[in-house]
């Protein structure tokens, strides 16, 4: 029944493996551990010139890459229709009862939750509060709030996290809607563009954050600039207005957070997108044949029957993309500028920086936002496993 | 008048090489206040023709008309979209839509119809009560028992007057206590309000009972049509014969061909047959319906004698089996009132209903 679910998560976990950054670079690169997104990293920041070149090259073969992949993930799933699950019949479906074995998987998931999660949660909210530990010092006498009140009196620092907060909520939101838009549009039709777009929407996910945001710096350097040369070459009254006012406007979107969170939902489209178009494998085809039959236009079918079906999916949806734009830090790291600077890229620059205090208190914000974001999905009805 | 008219329908599935025909030329009509089965096994087409009727699936070639209106013609690349067709359909697994009461399901095709909301609802409590559902507006299709759900799905397709009403196998999804009550309530209900039904079915009591008239569908072309008792009694070819009842099959060999009459070597002895169909050859077919054999403890002409295998009760009868192993295997399916002791038995063959094939 899950095996679509299971099928993308396959890929896309293959694709992260390629994307990992911020852990490599923490971890791994004091020892030597490089891997492609680091050494990329460093080959900019140590050559002193930028490799973009080596960086662009690079691109090309993780895309190379994606093709077989998708091309095996649609091949899994090419009798979509067999994991439909929310037919018209109005049946439940019921948890499996496991018995004795219940208290080995509880202790197995408790073992992870701890190892995983706990553990290292909690060093960060402790580093946040002290100002500095070792063996043998004594933490109560360390604790301290300085290092909050040293965010607070950066103003990039208080932009960052309202910056976040705004990409996480209301862009996060927005870009759910377009996912939406797109998957609707691909729902129901098996014909070349559907395929088309399947591929594509992978493809910006198989690059790493690193160089997808840099692809997009590039693109608000020299698209504004490419048209403008263009517009100035057409020679006539409405080039030259447009020329005049759109363009600077074009320039300015890339100090501006909408540049970011452009960059983001292009990077994570093929995430959502799995989200919604999972969601809307569930309704069954008749459901919505129902309503043409007593109707309803192909809108009307999508207003009154789809989307109430898949509400959940959507609630959820935006849930996991608020998440991941939240911690999202690799794709905003060429973008980051006065105006745009966001939690994630902010860390990588201040850990750069060697300065680890704020590190753990901006982390400890950025963990707290999260939770505020997943304690009022889950108070609205967002089912996390339905 | 004729509500409903398909003709020379043709429907592939995929295209250029690799299509796969499933309609091939099927052309039927349907009066005002007729009811039609569409019977056939599974593959023949019968959903298939339903759904091209409905707008759903896209047919290559041929034309559709309801009432006046033309909503496909493959000549002039005309297709009407399902949304403009103001048919009702009642599919097999009902799709009532979880997220809405049965009130909003009933409704949404009023409300699309752009009906004033007072007018709904006097239309609704009508529709509701008249398919005994009076007090079940309020809950969700998740509340109801199979056999409710289906009604909501009828009403549904019924609330707005549409000129045809089509039903996807409608029973098929209850269990088989409720079908026979669901049978006779749908006739009633078709009956009573003087609906134009097509009702898709692969069981042939159900469309028996249920339609004025039968189209059998055999890998997407008409076998035969016409009505009930005719299908059943006089079937003009063998699929039809096997379709339509229980059968036995019998080893016969034509001795001699009067007309209709046929003289018949079945088992060793002389029989007179009745030919049906248009193989007048001597590789034949012969069978009889299970209930028109008669089970004889004596001698009787134009039978078989074949020794008692067993009996299986049904409740108001029994069905026994007579079987003679060897060379020339011969069983015979019969219904006795009573059960009937080992031993050897004469089994009359009335030589009306010894079809010939």
């Amino acid at each position: 029944m899950i095996m679509p679910a299971l099928a993308y998560a396959g890929v896309l976990v293959f694709f992260l493996g390629f994307e990992v950054f911020g852990l490599v670079l923490v971890l791994g690169d004091p020892e030597g551990h490089l891997v492609l997104p680091t050494y990329l990293y460093k080959l900019t920041n140590k050559l002193g010139t930028p490799s973009y070149h080596l960086m662009a090259a690079v691109a090309v073969c993780l895309v190379m890459v994606t093709m077989p992949l998708v091309m095996i993930q649609r091949w899994l799933l090419k009798s979509a229709n067999k994991y439909v699950s929310i037919k018209g019949k109005g049946a439940r479906s019921k948890a499996m009862p496991l018995g004795r074995w219940k208290w080995l998987a509880f202790a197995l998931l408790a073992g992870w939750l701890i190892f995983t999660i706990i553990l290292p949660l909690s060093g960060i909210v402790l580093r946040s509060f002290v100002q500095y530990w070792g063996e043998g010092v004594h933490l109560a006498d360390v604790l301290t709030l300085q290092h909050f009140r040293d965010i607070f009196d950066q103003p990039s620092l208080v932009r960052g996290i309202v910056n976040t907060i705004l990409i996480g909520v209301v862009g996060g939101a927005l870009a759910v809607a377009c996912y939406s838009f797109i998957a609707l549009a691909m729902h129901r039709k098996q014909d070349g563009i559907t395929r088309l777009l399947d591929y594509s929407v992978l493809v910006p996910r198989a690059v790493p954050g690193l160089l997808a945001g840099l692809s997009f710096l590039w693109v608000f350097l020299f698209v504004p600039a490419w048209l403008d040369g263009i517009l100035k070459g057409m020679d006539n009254g409405v080039a030259l207005w447009l020329s005049g006012h759109v363009i600077p406007v074009l320039r300015e979107v890339r100090s501006t957070i909408f540049a970011l969170w452009l960059a983001y939902s292009v990077v994570w489209m093929a995430y959502g997108m799995r989200l919604i178009s999972t969601a809307l494998l569930q309704v069954g085809p008749e459901l919505e044949e129902a309503a043409r039959a007593v109707g309803a236009s192909r809108g009307q079918v999508t207003r009154d029957v789809t989307l109430p079906l898949i509400k959940y999916g959507l609630l959820g949806a935006w849930l996991m993309v608020f998440l991941i734009f939240e911690r999202e830090y690799s794709t905003g790291v060429y973008l980051l500028s006065p105006g745009t600077e966001v939690i994630g890229a902010m860390l990588v620059s201040l850990w750069a920086g060697g300065s680890t205090d704020l590190v753990a208190a901006l982390s400890f914000i950025n963990i707290t936002l999260v939770a505020i974001g997943l304690g009022i999905a889950l108070r609205f009805g967002v089912k996390l496993h339905n | 008048m004729n509500e409903l008219t398909v003709n020379e329908l043709h429907l592939d599935y995929g295209t250029g090489a690799a299509a796969n025909q499933i309609l091939k030329g099927v052309s039927m009509h349907l009066k005002k206040g007729e009811v039609v089965a569409l019977l056939g096994p599974s593959g023949s087409g019968k959903t298939t023709l339903l759904r091209a009727v409905a707008g759903l699936e896209s047919p290559k070639a041929g034309t559709i008309q309801i009432g006046e209106r033309n909503v496909f013609d493959g000549a002039q690349h005309f297709e009407m979209p399902a949304e403009h067709r103001n048919l009702g359909l009642v599919f097999q697994s009902y799709a009532l839509w979880p997220h809405k009461t049965v009130f909003d399901n009933v409704a949404y095709g009023l409300k699309l119809r752009k009906m004033g909301s007072t007018e709904i609802a006097a239309r609704i409590k009508e529709v509701l009560t008249q398919l005994g559902l009076g007090h079940l507006g309020e809950r969700y299709p998740h509340q109801l028992s199979g056999g409710q759900q289906q009604r909501v799905a009828i009403a549904r397709a019924l609330v707005y007057n549409p000129p045809v009403i089509l039903l996807d196998e409608p029973l098929s999804n209850l269990d088989a206590k409720l079908r026979e009550e669901a049978r006779a309530f749908l006739r009633e209900l078709i009956v009573r309000l003087g609906l134009s039904a097509l009702m898709v079915t692969h069981d042939q009591g159900e469309a028996m009972a249920i339609s004025d008239r039968i189209l059998l569908l055999n890998n997407g072309k008409i076998e035969q049509q016409g009505t009930p008792q005719s299908m059943y009694e006089t079937p003009d070819t063998l699929f039809t014969a096997e379709f339509m009842g229980s059968n036995n099959r019998l080893p016969g060999k034509v001795v001699q061909r009067e007309g209709q009459h046929v003289r018949l070597l079945v088992d060793g002895a002389s029989m007179q047959g009745v030919a049906r169909g248009a193989n007048v050859g001597t590789e034949v077919t012969t069978m009889i319906r299970v209930e028109e054999v008669k089970i004889s403890a004596t001698q009787v002409d134009n039978a078989i004698e074949l020794p008692l295998l067993t009996c299986m009760y049904l409740g108001d009868r029994w069905e026994c089996l007579f079987e003679r192993g060897g060379a020339e295997n011969i069983s015979l399916r019969a219904y006795s009132r009573h059960k009937l002791e080992a031993g050897k038995y004469w089994l009359h063959m009335p030589a009306d209903k010894l079809w010939v094939f």
